[in-house]
């Protein structure tokens, strides 16, 4: 009997001993960095991943359209919500939720992770592999360029943060250096690298490159360089504005599929993997009173000129006839069988982006005419385009002051973006670039402060232009700096 | 491509194929032992006490054995020793133990003297017991007995109160609703606060398993040296856990029922449709409402009490059924016990089976084996408080719960329908539990026992969600299923040798030595979807659209080397010391050991000569004095190695893989907990009074934590080892009995525990705002409230005026409702005046007056400042028994003072940010209307400047109270009448829970959950606590 009770201890100090190995488990559901960046299935999952931030990015508390619209004339306030009144009467601070950024540094990140692994993976070739870090680099400079565009200057990372030995703070460098160091650089790599033959609009491609790349030069308003690369996007010979009749074909399928030849970059969208797209729960959906309604300024633009097809595709003219607010932005849904577009609800949305498409890249092109050479001919003729495509009717000078200045060219080319890219992300950065936002926008506020009863303080500071980085952002890093004055 | 770990399931295997070999010994060394049984010789007698009159429930031992009996209700006992040589060891509470060698007597009567203290009482240390007198740790015992008086459903319920530093909260009053235990308060952020238990030796028992009626005893290891044994697990104290065993005699059957009803203990004031007529007028800008002011209108006459909808009588049923006994060779004890809990809010119930088999068999002097089985099954319907309770205060009490034709309504004006949710949804929680665990124990030499035990529990649970197409916000309605299943497994193996010596008559050796090791592996499940075919099948067959289903696994390992010595010298001068080395999978490549030191002294000062004088009166006095480093080990399974994850980063058909948001840390190592413990306990007046106190400092260093990641980095966390908190504290029990006379005796116990927090260093010095009003920061404590002071309400536009340096606020005249200017001190005012803003926007009359902390021309975050904390600062119970002749009356109360709560339910009704969400009676009556309303509450409207936002002092509340929480009169029916039905004992009971309580707090019940170290102390209107009456009757046969 003693000698068992031997056996039963030995055994235990084995069987203890053989478990040690066991003190290195690995993930059995993820996989350990070592393991990953090896294939090239790995190359098309890992830059799949980018995208899909860039989907979160916008989708996460409706960004896209808080960043791109809601600040604009596009939309004011819906409900009593108050988020949706601080960013409507510019009261934008540091805990607003979408003044937060980590987001968009997510998907630089997946970038920087990409540019950096992709070139291990042997099995691919040259040209596939290239063309993955053609989308990592250009992504990267896609997100740099919205920072820079909503806040300023931005701290930069381009190498991938691996070690917790080294610091993770960054101070911000200036806007014009990221923009010449980072996003510029970037874009130009992506453009050498790309696979010059890819035409898939879900992914970023040659013409998506350039796209980004004209918006870049016409924010820094160097138009020579908008019109050579615009001109590089009409050599392609690949995209051209979609016919409008019968309308609710091929127009509206440009804008509902986001996969036609006007559409150059279209961020795909499927609410049973993606989720709702956020933009559903701002400017319409089947469960939710609109965050944002359309602004009467914009409504009566069309309501004077009621051939304008876009009227009736934007919104809901039954509405409008009944001088009620109007609430949803119909222009993304499919057509039930009856003509009237089917509204989802907010978990059910998957309104495809339309990142850049044909019209937008005339429009440029437009203001790039107008500004360079002077040539509002040719600007007129590109605005004529796009309205005719609308059947509004040419372009009214008279509207216009009868084009007498260049500044009068440009209030009609960006009249005329206003309502063909209506809630695509772009009014405000229009209005920021060409730096119309406190003459737009203090009146507006003011009487949208009369109507709710508070004090009115109108746009007030030129500053707030930026948006105020987060308090989160700000607690994570010591080395950031808040914009003035929202550090008041 | 991925690597199957095959290595672990070879471990697996080898363990199990050992149990099998321990099992085939068993059963051989059972067939060895059989002849020697037959030479043993058969000792019977009666046991009395100095009076004379017999003892029952005498425990009798064979010394140095585990063999045993105990006496019968007439102090009778039969027991079979090995030899003459053998020696009885006869023990009962309260009484010195007596020894008596065997001899050539074959009857044995003797007499038990009542001993001063219970210090004979056998306490359950980690791996081994000890005599309560040679405890030199804080540990804390909690006998059957006690328990009985609780009538508790489940372990905690059977601690709240009854022992310091221990503070337990429930997670809300739903039947089969979750507790919350911490020991001498929270020392860590992330790493989890619960304590490790170890029931009847093994880890990894379901605690909510357990039969209070089944267990024998509880002991709380508060204090380093105690638990460091268990090293990196007991780094939040260790609870132990002993269950019943079979007593000798006959077989003892028990049998147990109760029923009880609860009742919503407090209503909230909740608006009434005269209210919200009064809201929609003070809201609107014409002056007139648009609810009807026609009295014939049904929509004006709707005025419901949607609590009084919502709410049922509780009703609880248990039966326990317990089966018991032992012969010389072996004991055994089964039960099953269920419970049926029909929940205060409609629709809500629990039921709860739960069964338990022990068994110890101990066929030689050397050789014992034994088994504990316990399981559990668990059904319940847990209603989502979000969709109902907190739905049935915001609702205006006008709108339709019924329509006319008596079917229920759905969502109205975006509100939900309380009582619908309650009715038609779903939120089933089935679970199953086992736990089997085995030892076999061998005495090598009569002082070295070798042990070697496995335990293996497998948890299964499965829960189903079900939202009902009428209770949908979608259009047009939809209903959605989601199905989620859990499957855990924990296996542990451990294998140790126990020593004891005594070296001539004065130096006692104790000794542990052992090794063990365990895994855990959990697999997750989950599927959805929407667009049922029919909402009477839930299956997911019945979904016609379906969301990607999804799996996923995780697995960790543990090995670890524990080891203990103690001396003893006389019984007078006592050390013990405690070392254990964990080896966790969970932690970095470069870190994967920590080792777990602890020394604790002990001195009986009154049992050396000096101290004569005294033994009058302190029967037995003790100084304690610890120290010890435990560990805290509990973080996620593969949070030290930096992953990508997939399954929720698809784009455009493909499913994108990505690096986790968590960052891994390969140095992540053990968040280390050093404690020192002093302390004393003091026997009193031959017995009648006892004292023991503790004064403890406990600092955690090495705090693991999620650190949050500059955004540039693209991560959004990473688990940390920076930083230290501290919990100082004084606790101490003070119990005797006021009268003990023949007939009548009363013992009373208080206990009291302070404790003090401090966070001492955080991550690169980095404030943690967790949630929205909480803040983490150096010299700070855990669980701040960080928010804005609310100063009252702008009565005029023209309040809103300032002093240039923002300290002074003018005061506005007016002359025949004309502003004329401003006064300061009562003196005509002429500076400059400044005014303050919010969201851009200038506070106007109406609009909250915060506390300008910075003293700058804006109300914004930078504004916030500490309102109060979620901790009490003590705790404290009373808990009194009173036997008069067959009569007991028992009752606790429970005081938690100095904690504040902030109110969050309160703090979503007064928003205004949705338009239906109906404010409380106070606020709509209080709320500013007109210029030179004076009043705390704001304007009735969302006006874009934060009135109501989050962390206004107005909802932080005190959370101090103090409740009657339990109350029991129970009676004995005598022998003469029992016998003559062939009944051992019969006694019946009433009791009632939560009686009365005392509080300032102005929601349903002060004791919430607190939730996580990060956000404690948040009230979002959780399940009401019911005020609980029933009775009962205990029978044996």
């Amino acid at each position: 009997m003693k000698r068992s009770a031997y056996i039963l201890i030995i055994l235990s100090v084995v069987l203890a001993t053989g478990c040690k190995k066991k003190l290195d488990q690995q993930p059995i559901s993820e996989l350990s960095a070592s393991l990953f960046w090896k294939t090239p299935e790995h190359a098309q999952l890992g830059v799949a991943a980018i995208y899909d931030e860039i989907q979160k990015t916008f989708s996460s508390g409706g960004s896209f359209t808080e960043w791109g619209d809601a600040r604009s004339d596009n939309f004011t306030f819906g409900g009593t919500g108050e988020n949706q009144q601080n960013i409507v009467l510019n009261g934008l601070n540091a805990t607003t939720p979408t003044a937060n950024w980590d987001n968009l540094y997510v998907a630089i990140s997946r970038a920087n992770f990409a540019i950096k692994y992709l070139p291990g993976i042997t099995a691919l070739s040259e040209l596939q592999r290239n063309n993955y870090l053609a989308q990592a680099y250009g992504i990267r400079a896609y997100m740099y360029f919205w920072v820079v565009r909503l806040w300023g200057a931005a701290p930069v990372r381009l190498i991938p943060y691996e070690n917790i030995e080294e610091s993770p703070n960054l101070a911000r460098s200036p806007a014009d250096s990221v923009m010449n160091n980072v996003i510029l650089p970037d874009l130009n790599k992506a453009a050498d690298l790309v696979d010059r033959s890819s035409t898939n609009v879900y992914e970023l491609n040659y013409g998506g490159i350039l796209a980004i790349l004209a918006d870049v030069y016409l924010w820094k308003k160097d138009y020579a360089n908008v019109l050579s690369t615009i001109d590089k996007l009409i050599a392609l010979n690949r995209y051209a504005l979609t016919p409008s009749t019968p309308v609710f074909t091929s127009y509206k399928d440009m804008i509902v599929t986001g996969n036609t030849k006007e559409n150059i970059w279209t961020l795909n969208w499927d609410f049973l993997v993606d989720g709702g797209n956020g933009i559903g729960g701002k400017i319409g959906s089947s469960d939710q009173t609109s965050n944002y309604y359309i602004d009467s300024i914009v409504s009566m633009k069309w309501e004077t000129n009621k051939q304008d097809i876009r009227r009736g595709i934007t919104y809901d003219t039954t509405i409008a006839n009944a001088l009620q607010r109007i609430i949803q932005v119909w222009k993304f849904y499919p057509l039930d069988n009856t003509g009237k577009p089917v509204v989802p609800s907010r978990a059910q949305n998957q309104v495809k982006l339309l990142l850049y498409r044909w019209a937008d890249i005339l429009l440029m092109r437009a203001e790039a005419l107008n500004w360079a050479n002077n040539d509002k001919t040719g600007a007129t003729a590109i605005v004529n385009q796009i309205r005719t495509r609308a059947k509004a009717g040419n372009l009214n000078p008279a509207l216009y002051n009868n084009l007498a200045t260049q500044l009068d060219m440009e209030t009609a080319i960006l009249d005329e973006r206003q309502l063909e890219l209506f809630a695509e992300g772009k009014r405000w950065f229009d209005l920021v670039r060409t730096g119309r936002v406190l003459a737009v926008m203090d009146p507006l506020v003011k009487r949208r402060q009369q109507m709710l009863g508070v004090g009115q303080t109108g746009f007030s500071d030129a500053r707030k232009i930026l948006w105020p980085i987060s308090r989160d952002a700000l607690n994570k890093d010591p080395l950031l700096i808040q914009n003035p004055p929202y550090s008041d | 491509m991925e690597k199957k770990p095959l290595p672990a399931k070879n471990c697996g295997s080898v363990t199990r194929s050992t149990i099998h070999i321990l099992f085939f010994f068993f059963t051989l060394q059972f067939a060895a032992v059989l002849p020697v049984l037959a030479q043993e010789i058969r000792v019977s007698g009666t046991v009395k006490n100095a009076e004379g009159k017999a003892l029952p429930g005498v425990s009798v031992i064979v010394k140095g054995t585990t063999n045993g009996t105990t006496t019968d209700p007439d102090g009778k006992f039969t027991i079979d020793v090995p030899n003459q040589r053998s020696v009885l060891v006869f023990s009962l509470i309260g009484h010195a133990d007596r020894e008596e060698v065997v001899g050539s007597r074959r009857a044995l009567d003797l007499t038990l003297t009542e001993s001063a203290s219970n210090l004979d009482e056998v306490v359950v240390v980690g791996y081994g017991t000890q005599k309560k007198r040679d405890v030199t740790g804080a540990i804390s015992s909690i006998q059957s007995k006690q328990i009985a008086e609780r009538v508790p459903q489940n372990v905690f319920e059977a601690i709240q109160g009854q022992v310091p530093g221990v503070l337990v909260t429930q997670e809300s009053g739903r039947p089969g609703a979750g507790n919350l235990l911490i020991i001498r308060g929270m020392g860590t952020l992330e790493g989890g606060t619960t304590p490790l238990y170890i029931v009847d030796g093994a880890q990894g028992v379901n605690i909510d398993g357990i039969n209070p009626a089944d267990i024998e005893s509880i002991e709380i290891l508060r204090d380093a040296a105690s638990a460091a044994i268990y090293g990196s697990a007991g780094g939040n104290g260790v609870v132990i856990i002993t269950t019943k065993k079979g007593k000798e005699g006959r077989a003892k059957i028990d049998l147990r029922y109760f029923t009880s009803f609860g009742e919503l203990s407090r209503k909230v004031p909740q608006a009434n449709a005269a209210d919200r007529r009064l809201l929609d007028l003070k809201r609107s800008s014409s002056g007139t409402t648009s609810i009807p002011s026609d009295s014939l209108n049904p929509g004006y006459n709707a005025d419901n009490d949607y609590q009084d909808m919502l709410t049922q009588t509780a009703m609880r049923n248990q039966i326990d059924l317990g089966v018991s006994g032992a012969s010389r060779t072996m004991n055994y004890y089964g039960s099953i016990g269920l419970i049926k809990d029909k929940g205060l809010i409609i629709n809500s119930w629990a039921n709860i089976a739960r069964a338990r088999f022990n068994m110890d068999f101990k066929p030689s002097d050397r050789f014992a084996f034994g088994t504990r089985i316990q399981a559990l099954y668990q059904t319940e319907n847990r209603i989502d408080e979000g969709r109902t309770l907190q739905q049935a205060i915001q609702r205006p009490p006008n709108f339709r719960v019924y329509f006319q034709d008596g079917s229920l309504a759905g969502l109205i004006g975006g509100r939900r329908n309380p009582v619908a949710e309650a009715l038609l949804n779903k939120n089933n929680y089935d679970i199953y539990d086992v736990s089997l665990y085995n030892y076999i124990s061998y005495n090598i030499l009569k002082e070295l026992k070798f042990t070697v035990d496995a335990n293996v529990s497998v948890n299964n649970t499965h829960n189903l969600v079900f939202l009902a197409k009428l209770n949908s916000s979608a259009n047009p309605l939809n209903n959605e299923l989601d199905d989620n299943s859990d499957y855990t497994t924990y296996w542990m193996a451990q294998g140790y040798f126990n020593y004891n010596k005594t070296f001539g008559r004065d130096h006692t050796i104790t000794g542990v030595l052992g090794l063990s090791s365990e895994q855990g592996f959990n697999h997750h499940a989950e599927q959805s979807g929407t667009n049922l075919v029919t909402e009477t099948v839930l299956t997911m067959n019945s979904a016609q659209v379906k969301n990607p289903a999804t799996t996923s696994e995780e697995r960790f390992f543990k090995h670890s080397y524990f080891a203990r010595l103690g001396y003893s010298y006389k019984g007078r001068y006592l050390f013990n010391s405690n070392f254990r080395a964990d080896g966790s999978s969970r932690f970095g490549k470069d870190s994967k050991w920590g080792y777990f030191p602890s020394a604790s002294l002990g001195w009986r000062f009154s049992e050396e000569s000096f101290m004569n004088w005294s033994r009058k009166y302190l029967a037995d006095g003790k100084f304690r004095i610890s120290y010890g480093a435990i560990g805290n080990d509990r973080i996620g399974a593969y949070d030290a190695i930096l992953r990508y994850q997939f399954g929720n980063n698809y784009y455009n058909g493909l499913s994108g893989v990505a690096t986790a948001s968590l960052f891994g840390n390969n140095k992540l190592a053990w968040e280390s907990v050093k404690q020192f413990d002093v302390g004393a306990d003091l026997t009193l007046l031959k017995g009648r009074l006892f004292f023991t106190a503790d004064y403890y400092n406990k600092t955690t260093e090495r705090l693991l934590y999620s650190a949050p990641l500059p955004s540039n980095t693209g991560f959004g966390t990473v688990k940390v080892n920076v930083g230290s908190i501290q919990n100082k504290g004084f606790e101490f029990v003070l119990s005797g009995y006021p009268i003990r006379s023949k007939n009548v005796s009363w013992n009373a116990s208080l206990n009291m525990s302070f404790n003090k927090n401090t966070v001492k260093e955080l991550y690169q010095g980095t404030d943690l705002l967790p949630g929205a009003v909480w803040k983490v920061s150096e010299g700070g404590r855990l669980g701040d409230f960080y928010g804005y002071r609310a100063l009252g309400v702008y009565a005029y536009d023209e309040s809103n005026a300032w002093t240039p340096d923002y300290q002074r606020q003018l005061t506005p005249v007016f002359v025949n409702n004309v502003f004329t200017g401003y006064t300061l001190d009562g003196k005509p005012y002429t500076g400059v005046v400044k005014q303050l803003s919010t969201n851009g926007l200038v506070s106007k009359g109406g609009d909250m007056i915060w506390q300008n902390n910075n003293l700058d021309s804006v109300i914004d975050d930078n504004d916030r400042l500490i309102l109060g904390n979620a901790f009490p600062d003590w705790i404290a119970g009373l808990t009194n028994t009173i036997n008069y002749k067959g009569f007991t009356l028992s009752f606790t109360y429970y005081v938690s003072w100095g904690s504040e709560i902030y109110n969050n339910a309160r703090v979503q009704l007064n928003l205004n940010a949705t338009t239906n969400v109906t404010p409380e009676p106070v606020y709509i009556h209080g709320a500013w209307w007109h210029p030179g309303d004076v009043t705390i509450w704001p304007i009735a409207k969302n006006n874009a400047v934060s009135n109501g936002r989050a962390g206004s002092s107005l909802y932080i509340e005190d959370g101090s109270f103090i409740r009657l929480r339990n109350v029991r009169l129970s009676y004995e029916v005598p022998k003469k009448i029992i016998s003559k039905v062939k009944l051992q004992a019969v006694s019946v009971f009433v009791f009632g829970n939560n009686l009365v309580t005392w509080t300032n707090y102005k929601w349903y019940d002060p004791e919430i959950s607190l939730g996580g170290a990060l956000t404690p102390g948040q009230d979002s209107g959780r399940f009401p606590r019911k005020r609980e009456f029933g009775g009962g009757i205990n029978i044996n046969f």
